[in-house]
């Protein structure tokens, strides 16, 4: 008997060695030959580990070709047996692998960068269907090369800026914070860089968007449909992806520019199994502005820093971990005008578990805080108004592949926010009182189930829900008013306080998110969804743009969770085997118990803060239309989006109405957006890029005409909220880069010439007005970068 | 490399050196709204409603409202009297009359349109009496755009009143105006004149006061007026000042007043908003009328000062031992504006 296993065991490990040479075997036998096979994995860059995305894989003799994903990852479905496996990509050595499947396997491959020659240059770069393919309607996938095609602000790719290039994405204008998607507020989109949540993710006014460029992977923007697992606000989710360290060696990447440098390190901890990834980034533009001659600049202050880290380990063949942290910090300062800093920080913590082959579970923790303060630097009221928010989240789910064309996913959230909605401190010799709100405190429960069905080919379907729940608890107090008259701090009859924890005000909302896609070819398909969102706390600002300073506020007795129902339909068709691509989509967005604010309203340091509210319904609609079209070396992509947003505010017995009840355009309505980009990879080093953007001047109110009173001679009388506009946003803004050269595996290196606003527009980010003593009011534009801005860039890789 | 740190800095001064410049909106507007303005005192003295519409902006003399002539204006009383006013300019309406504290005051406009404008009665309330002033002299240091530093100073005036003097402590609103002695004065002068000058001091000066931020019952020394300590100062200047006490209502609208009118225009201002008063169209009353009809108790101080009670000396305007070049209305001061020969009886 002995003999006979001693035997088996050679021919087994036999079997196995001379396999390795010629054959790799993937998979356990399963034993039932007729059942397809799944065989997915990532295609990887053999020096660093990183995802290779848009690589080819050809499966002969069968012929099926897949193309990997933004993340590297690709899918066969395939019966078992003998296959020879073609992997290209360009700037890499194709690969031939031989491959037999025994039983579904997960396998990465490596490719090695390899020569170029001059004649196989084009950009016609080979793409999946993905686009055509996913179920959900509107989302974008923004790969890092995506990214990097666009010219850069101070030789930087940026997250935000690129985003701006997506249908049905804008900003109210340079020097602000946020972005607006489909016409909601900058507060209604839910931001996440692996796993932790982001309040704030801009630095320098809204100039730089705090991601690590050289550390983000990818980008994925939900602007559609929304899958159950993601909640709680309600225009977008935003999914920043960090990369993994490299496991196989120690390299770095930075780059040095005359207003900020950057640096990454990554690296092994263990090899093959644990890395872990480190970028900094600070700007130096203070230094510089305390040795110019300009008072004004003297004073001010630009600076910027921030720490990213990220640790993966695969702990098991089954289990895996990781963990990111970031902390960031401003100072923001011009002149004696107006000086704040804003500082965020939090830590990711996850560890996901394969149980079996079709179970995938994650637990997930996440704790952070975000901290402004607006700073008083003139005369004797110098005083700093701090105002924090924090939060821990945790949440566990799972994932299963229950037959083949179904998956399930399910879990559980909890988030827990601590708002700090303002400190008033005196600086210095002051006359100002110190002065506090209390905190406030907000408990979120989601449940989520989302089912993905493939109907065949031509019909897949996600279909689940979301149920929240939300307390706001205390210490507090909460006024009671007048009924029937509105709030107003004269109108309060009696206060009611709470303890610590006692429940304050309770919510709960069910959110049914679905999406269907119908193919209408290989290449074609029409996508429809419809999905709900509550959302449980909101930025207060009644200042044009969203500001870095702007205090958040929990729903609570008075104020009542805002929510919005989504539908967008939209088909999208893809030509010249994927490489162009295009789509057409509608969408309507319904928001109740929309807040706004009336005029005059007063919002720091308001123990009564819903006295200055009044609450409306809002609805936004639009058209988003994009076109990506490659000629050899030539790229563009085209998107123009027609929206509006608009808002009603009704007469009631608590609230005046706002424009006597009709309805106005929100401050970032602006019906028409249209943005070009353009790429031409002229040599194999050398390429040039240059973006074209526009849209309409968002709605301003505006004085119409001028009156007296008392002392004042000259007062203005406004417009209704919103009837005017400021001028129309554009820009062109162009980039040339060169490298990388060096010598492989040692250093390389790159340069990017930009010129951001080449016909130096002076595009307005605000219009205000002033009164001089007997004279009417008259309308300035306040331009934040109203100059051509030219930069130079020097990367570096070892 | 010389040549690049100055260019660098060059690039970063565009990046935070802001460019305001003035635009045109296109605003398609030619509405114009009843603009009312009127004061009702406790002080037997002529009072005075005016009547004017709105001047679009941007359109011939935006800044001189067209008054509206032919209104018949009353003030009426919750005691059921009625004062009639009679138009003695255009679009001024005054009467000789004096309110009384605890009694409720509204305006009745009947436009000749037909139109009928009303104030929400308001109740006058008593001032509390004014105090001596305070006055300081600081220096302020302003820095220009070239880094250089200019150093001036300042008369600050503080207001102090004691609001425990009347049974209910209204909020206050102050206002003021200034005259001041020009003595002429030059080289080889055989004879000089003095003239008396109006010195407007409140236009667009909203100060106003919340009881409600007081503890106790006296206000001392509240920041009311900051002015050039200059040659104004250098014989006698005399303050006359004025405490109204005002409704909450008026004191919110002068608060509106005071956004509106100091708005400059930061990137973080606000949205501006319409100041809506105690003015109501009666059949309309969505219908925006400007304007306050404000019923105030009145309480008036009289105050001189000079470089000499000051303890800080300022050079007078005209000297004929001065070695810089004389000012022309150093020999006429008549042709300074608002000035009088006529001394007024309360000059010392």
């Amino acid at each position: 008997m002995s003999r006979i296993i001693f035997v088996l065991l050679l021919f087994a490990f036999g079997k196995t060695a001379f396999s390795q040479q010629d054959v790799l075997m993937l998979g356990a036998t399963n034993g039932k030959p007729e059942e397809m096979l799944v065989l997915s994995g990532r295609v990887l860059n053999s020096v660093s580990s990183e995802p290779i995305p848009g690589a080819v894989l050809q499966l002969q003799p069968i012929g099926l070709n897949e193309v990997t994903a933004t993340d590297g990852n690709f899918k066969f479905s395939i019966p078992p047996g003998f296959y020879t496996l073609i992997i290209s990509n360009l700037g890499y050595e194709e690969r031939s692998v031989k491959i037999q499947i025994l039983g579904d396997a997960s396998h990465d491959f490596m490719l090695s960068e390899g020569a170029i020659e001059l004649e196989q240059i084009t950009v016609t770069e080979t793409r999946s269907n993905d686009n055509v393919r996913e179920v959900l309607a509107g989302v974008e996938q923004l790969s890092i090369e995506r990214m990097e095609r666009q010219a850069k602000f101070l030789g930087e790719t940026d997250v935000l800026r690129s985003l701006q290039s997506v249908s049905g994405v804008t900003s109210v204008g340079e020097g602000a914070s946020g972005f607006n998607v489909r016409g909601g507020n900058t507060d209604e989109n839910l931001i996440l860089m692996d796993g932790n949540l982001v309040f704030n993710p801009v630095h320098a006014l809204g100039f730089f968007s705090l991601f690590h460029p050289d550390m983000v992977q990818g980008v994925t923007l939900y602007k559609g449909g929304v899958p159950a697992k993601y909640g709680g606000r309600l225009s977008s989710v935003l999914d920043v992806r960090l990369r993994e360290g490299n496991d196989q060696r120690l390299s770095a990447k930075g780059g040095v520019g005359i207003a900020t440098s950057r640096l990454v390190l990554e690296g092994p901890i263990v090899k093959n199994k644990a890395s872990f990834i480190v970028g900094a980034r600070a700007s130096y533009v203070d230094w510089m502005l305390k040795r110019t001659n300009n008072v004004d600049l003297q004073k001010s202050q630009a600076f910027f820093y921030d720490l990213t880290a990220k640790v993966d380990a695969r702990l098991t063949k089954t289990t895996q971990f990781g963990l990111t942290a970031f902390n960031t910090h401003d100072d923001f300062q011009f002149a004696d005008e107006v000086k704040f800093e804003y500082a965020t920080s939090s830590a990711n913590a996850y560890i996901k578990q394969l149980i079996g082959k079709k179970i995938n579970l994650t637990a997930q923790v996440n704790a952070g805080e975000y901290q402004s303060d607006l700073f008083d630097v003139n005369g004797n009221d110098q005083s700093q108004f701090t105002n924090r928010i924090g939060f821990l989240r945790g949440n566990f789910g799972g994932v299963a592949q229950l037959t083949k064309g179904y998956n399930m996913d399910a879990g559980v959230e909890q988030t827990r926010y601590r708002v700090s909605p303002g400190k008033l401190a005196p600086l210095s010799d002051s006359n100002v009182k110190p002065d506090q709100l209390s905190d406030q405190d907000g408990f979120e429960t989601s449940f989520y189930l989302n089912n993905q069905v493939a109907f065949g080919k031509k019909i897949e379907v996600m279909l689940g829900g979301r149920y929240t729940i939300f307390k706001n608890r205390g210490p507090g107090q909460v006024y009671l008013y007048e009924p029937g008259v509105p709030k107003r701090e004269q109108t309060i009859i009696d206060s009611v306080s709470f303890s610590e924890g006692e429940e304050i005000a309770n919510y709960t909302g069910f959110e049914p998110r679905f999406s269907i896609r119908i193919s209408t070819g290989e290449n074609s398909s029409i996508k429809g969804g419809y999905n709900r969102s509550y959302q449980y706390f909101s930025q207060v600002s009644n200042t044009a743009s969203a500001t870095p300073i702007d205090i958040w506020q929990l729903s609570n007795y008075h104020v009542k969770p805002q929510w919005a129902d989504n539908f967008s339909l939209g088909y999208h068709h893809n030509f010249n085997e994927n490489i162009d691509q295009t789509y057409l989509t509608v969408f309507y967005r319904n928001i109740e118990n929309l807040i706004d604010y009336r005029d005059f309203a007063r919002l720091l340091l308001n123990r009564h803060l819903e006295t200055e509210l009044v609450t409306g319904k809002g609805k936004a609609y639009g058209v988003e239309f994009y076109l990506k079209k490659s000629l050899r070396q030539h790229q563009f992509e085209l998107n123009y989006t027609y929206s509006r947003t608009l808002r009603q505010v009704l007469r009631s017995e608590v609230q005046a109405p706002i424009n006597r009840g009709d309805w106005y355009p929100s401050n970032f309505d602006k019906p028409h957006s249209f943005n070009l980009n353009y790429f031409w990879q002229i040599k194999p080093k050398s390429s040039l890029s240059a973006n074209f953007t526009y849209s309409t001047g968002r709605p301003t109110t505006a004085p119409v005409s001028s009156f007296s009173s008392g002392n004042v001679l000259t007062a203005p009388v406004y417009s209704e909220r919103n009837q005017f506009r400021i001028p129309d946003y554009h820009r062109l803004d162009v980039a040339y880069s060169i490298g990388p050269w060096g010598k492989k595996e040692r250093w390389r290196n790159s340069l990017t010439f930009s010129i951001y606003n080449l016909y130096f527009r002076k595009n307005a980010f605000s219009v205000f007005f002033r009164q001089n003593p007997f004279q009417s009011v008259t309308a300035y534009r306040v331009a934040v970068l109203g100059s051509m801005f030219p930069a130079v860039t020097y990367d570096f890789e070892f | 490399m010389k040549k690049t740190i100055p260019a660098t800095l060059l690039l970063l001064s565009l990046l935070f050196a802001r460019c305001i410049s003035e635009i045109n909106l296109d605003i398609d507007s030619n509405r114009t709204w009843v603009n009312v303005d009127g004061l009702v005192t406790d002080s037997l003295q002529v009072q005075t409603i005016k009547i004017k519409r709105s001047a679009v902006i941007g359109v011939g003399n935006d800044n001189i409202l067209p008054p509206v002539e032919g209104c018949a204006v009353k003030v009426l009383d919750d005691a059921g009297q009625s004062f009639d006013f009679t138009e003695t300019e255009p679009g001024v309406y005054t009467r000789e009359m004096q309110g009384l504290p605890g009694r409720a005051y509204q305006v009745e406009v009947k436009m000749p349109d037909g139109k009928t404008i009303l104030s929400r009665p308001s109740v006058l309330v008593e001032a509390p009496p004014l105090l001596p002033i305070t006055a300081e002299i600081t220096e302020k240091t302003i820095i220009g755009a070239n880094g250089r530093a200019t150093t001036t100073n300042q008369l600050s005036l503080g207001m102090n009143t004691e609001l425990g003097a009347v049974s209910q402590r209204p909020y206050l609103r102050w206002r003021a105006t200034g005259e001041y002695e020009f003595k002429e004065n030059f080289p080889m002068a055989l004879s000089t004149k003095t003239c008396y000058i109006k010195n407007n001091l409140d236009f667009n000066n909203i100060k106003i006061f919340d009881p409600n931020e007081l503890e106790g019952t006296t206000l001392t020394n509240e920041p009311f007026l900051n002015t050039a300590f200059d040659y104004r100062f250098a014989d006698q200047y005399c303050f006359h000042l004025f405490q109204y006490a005002i409704s909450e209502e008026e004191y919110r609208y002068w608060e509106q007043m005071r956004d509106i009118v100091t708005i400059d225009g930061s990137l973080f201002d606000p949205p501006p908003g319409t100041v809506q008063g105690n003015l109501y169209d009666s059949n309309d009353p969505d219908e925006l009328i400007l304007g306050y009809f404000s019923v105030s108790g009145v309480a008036y101080r009289r105050e001189f000062v000079n470089s000499n009670s000051l303890g800080f000396f300022v050079e007078p305007r005209c000297s004929s031992l001065s070695f810089r070049p004389q000012y022309p209305d150093c020999r006429a001061c008549q042709t300074i504006l608002f000035s009088s020969l006529d001394k007024p009886v309360y000059w010392p």
